[in-house]
């Protein structure tokens, strides 16, 4: 362990994932039985360094999702592009994992089977796929649970397994949609202190991660993309400079940490305030 | 009766070790819940074979209503190949079993492996849905035995015929219970096969199939039901053989207590058949089980 390295020293310089001016519409059915085009995104631009834990946050609805699916080559964006190790996405890239807010498990297979779903996909050899699913599910804390089936395990057990299933086909670049979003509270805070370890020493991983919790992406990320609404585009990156290993001590009581807050804060609120149709808001009226 | 009573404490042997096992404080539902099928149907069928006495005495006419003990005696006499001279010249009773048999299992056999596949199509394309609608709704909305007659002078009265019949009533079953269990899955299962680089075939096996196999097996199990009407249909229709023939026969000739037995035995087979899908739902379904209603 190369413990006093500092995390800029950790990031590659070189990006291993570009989002190039990326913009989608949907069609949206009115009321009227006529259809408007909605632009959900518009001119997104960023990009990932080798090592790095950067967050998406903006609030609900904003195309978080979306984005993300585009990133992985699950949609087509209408303009832009997306560069991974070098190539334009088209198609979900094998050196990708994506972790689903909704776990997006199979409940017909087993967490040792669900674990394995990437590398059978890929034809890796059964003894070698069993092997290295193992592995992650002992990674991932799972040892003991590998013949329940989906539905006998909690919800962060069974996040878990969706973690353990992305980074088993040894992922570049490991995806997450608001992974967290449905645990409950307690659950979520040891899973984020879990991940960290885990993306930052046990396997090092690039990760993207989306979620609208503001000391979720404090807690987790080098830098946090700040996205506005309506569409959704990247207004700020904020770096997060604050000591490394941040599962080893008490982030929350750091001054940094509670400037940071206060700051992506008062952006989601402006955004959410201003750009999500609740108008000027007087709480003296009756 | 006289059989019954042997059989059900044949079963009943269960009975004391299930108790035995929760008076230590083992919980046993499975054997509580076997305890109460066990007694819901014997009163059932005591129930049932009440009424048949009632209704085959108010006849008063064995020929029109054979009451239990005379329809039961035939069974007998049937399994023993003992038929009523009258009578004679129709097939012995295991034989005609088994030909019924055959003609079940074929045309059920035939709509799996025609239905499913047209099933998952016409659940993954449009295309192949706008074909398959259509002939669907035509073959729903006229009854099936208006095509007996057809398929009779089609192809005659042979095995194939009875074969094609039960065929027919069975595979538009499974092939909307397919096609229904596919297009009802959750599109987050389809993206987490794209997302980890399904191959078509892959998306199909691993995901597509699993994730509608209980809406397949819910179809098989209604298609098996079919099969059996539709084999002893096209039996009693036309050739006059198997289970369905066998019938024909004896009520032509005025042997009712033995046509009833004939009827008792196409339900005993009937029933026997209905266990496959019921032992493959719970072999195949150990992942469901809390997703089940819980039952007193
Ligand atoms: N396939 C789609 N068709 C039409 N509208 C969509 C589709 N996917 C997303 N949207 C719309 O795009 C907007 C952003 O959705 P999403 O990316 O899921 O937001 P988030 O993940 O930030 O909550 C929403 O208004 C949603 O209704
Ligand atoms: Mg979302």
């Amino acid at each position: 362990m190369q413990s006093q390295e500092s995390p800029s020293e950790l990031l590659s310089s070189e990006p291993i994932l570009r989002v190039e001016g990326v913009a989608k519409s949907f069609p949206k059915r009115q009321s009227g039985g006529k259809e408007e085009i909605i632009k959900v995104l518009e001119d997104v631009n960023f990009e990932l360094k080798g090592g790095s834990f950067t967050s998406i946050i903006g609030p609900s609805g904003c195309g978080k999702t979306t984005l993300l699916r585009i990133v992985d080559g699950l949609l087509k964006p209408d303009a832009g592009r997306v560069i991974f190790n070098g190539e334009v996405v088209t198609t979900p890239p094998t050196r990708m994992g994506f972790v689903f807010q909704q776990f997006g498990l199979l409940p017909w297979r087993s967490v040792l089977k669900n674990v394995e779903f990437g590398l059978e996909l890929r034809g890796t050899d059964p003894e070698e796929r069993k092997e290295i699913a193992q592995k992650y599910i002992d990674i991932v804390g799972l040892r003991g649970y590998e013949n329940n089936y989906v539905h006998e395990i909690s919800a962060g057990m069974q996040q878990r397994v969706g973690l353990a299933r992305a980074l088993s086909i040894d992922p570049d670049v490991l995806l997450m949609d608001e992974p967290f979003a449905s645990i409950d509270m307690q659950t979520r805070e040891i899973l984020q202190r879990q991940l960290l370890q885990i993306v930052k020493a046990s396997v090092p991983k690039t990760t993207l991660f989306v979620t609208h919790n503001v000391d979720e992406a404090v807690y987790l990320s080098d830098e946090i993309l700040l996205l506005g609404t309506h569409p959704a585009k990247v207004r700020e990156v904020v770096k997060v400079e604050l000591p490394p290993k941040r599962w080893t001590y008490d982030l929350r009581s750091q001054q940094e940490y509670t400037r940071l807050r206060q700051k992506i804060w008062k952006f989601l609120e402006k955004e959410i305030m201003e750009r999500g149709g609740f108008g000027s808001f007087d709480p003296q009226e009756p | 009766m006289v059989l019954l009573i042997p059989k059900s404490l044949e079963e009943g042997e269960g009975l004391p070790e299930a108790e035995a096992e929760t008076a230590t404080g083992i919980e046993n539902p499975s054997g509580i819940s076997f305890q109460k099928k066990l007694i819901a149907f014997i009163v059932s069928f005591s129930v049932f074979l009440l009424l048949w006495q009632l209704v085959a005495n108010e006849s008063g006419n064995s020929l029109i209503v054979a009451g239990p003990l005379p329809v039961f005696q035939s069974l007998v006499n049937l399994l023993q190949n003992h038929i009523p001279l009258i009578a004679r010249g129709a097939e012995t009773a295991d034989s005609a079993i088994l030909e019924t048999l055959e003609v079940i299992v074929l045309g059920f056999a035939l709509s799996v492996v025609v239905g499913i596949p047209i099933g998952i199509a016409a659940g993954l394309y449009r295309s192949v849905e706008g074909v398959v609608e259509p002939w669907v709704s035509v073959v729903y909305s006229i009854p099936i035995v208006a095509l007996v007659p057809v398929i009779y002078y089609g192809i005659g009265a042979s095995f194939t015929a009875d074969v094609l019949i039960a065929f027919l009533f069975s595979v538009f079953t499974i092939i909307i219970n397919t096609q229904n269990g596919v297009r009802y899955m959750s599109n987050s299962l389809a993206e987490v096969g794209r997302t980890y680089g399904a191959t078509s075939w892959q998306f199909i096996t691993k995901i597509v199939v699993p994730a509608s196999t209980p809406d397949m097996v819910t179809g098989m199990r209604i298609a098996v039901g079919r099969a059996i009407l539709g084999a002893v249909l096209a039996e009693a229709l036309i050739g006059e053989t198997g289970l369905g023939g066998l019938m024909m026969i004896f009520q032509a000739t005025f042997s009712t207590s033995y046509m009833m037995a004939a009827v008792v035995l196409i339900a005993i087979m009937g029933i026997l058949v209905l266990q496959v899908p019921k032992i493959l739902e719970h072999r195949l379904f150990k992942w469901k089980e809390t997703e089940r209603l819980a039952r007193m």
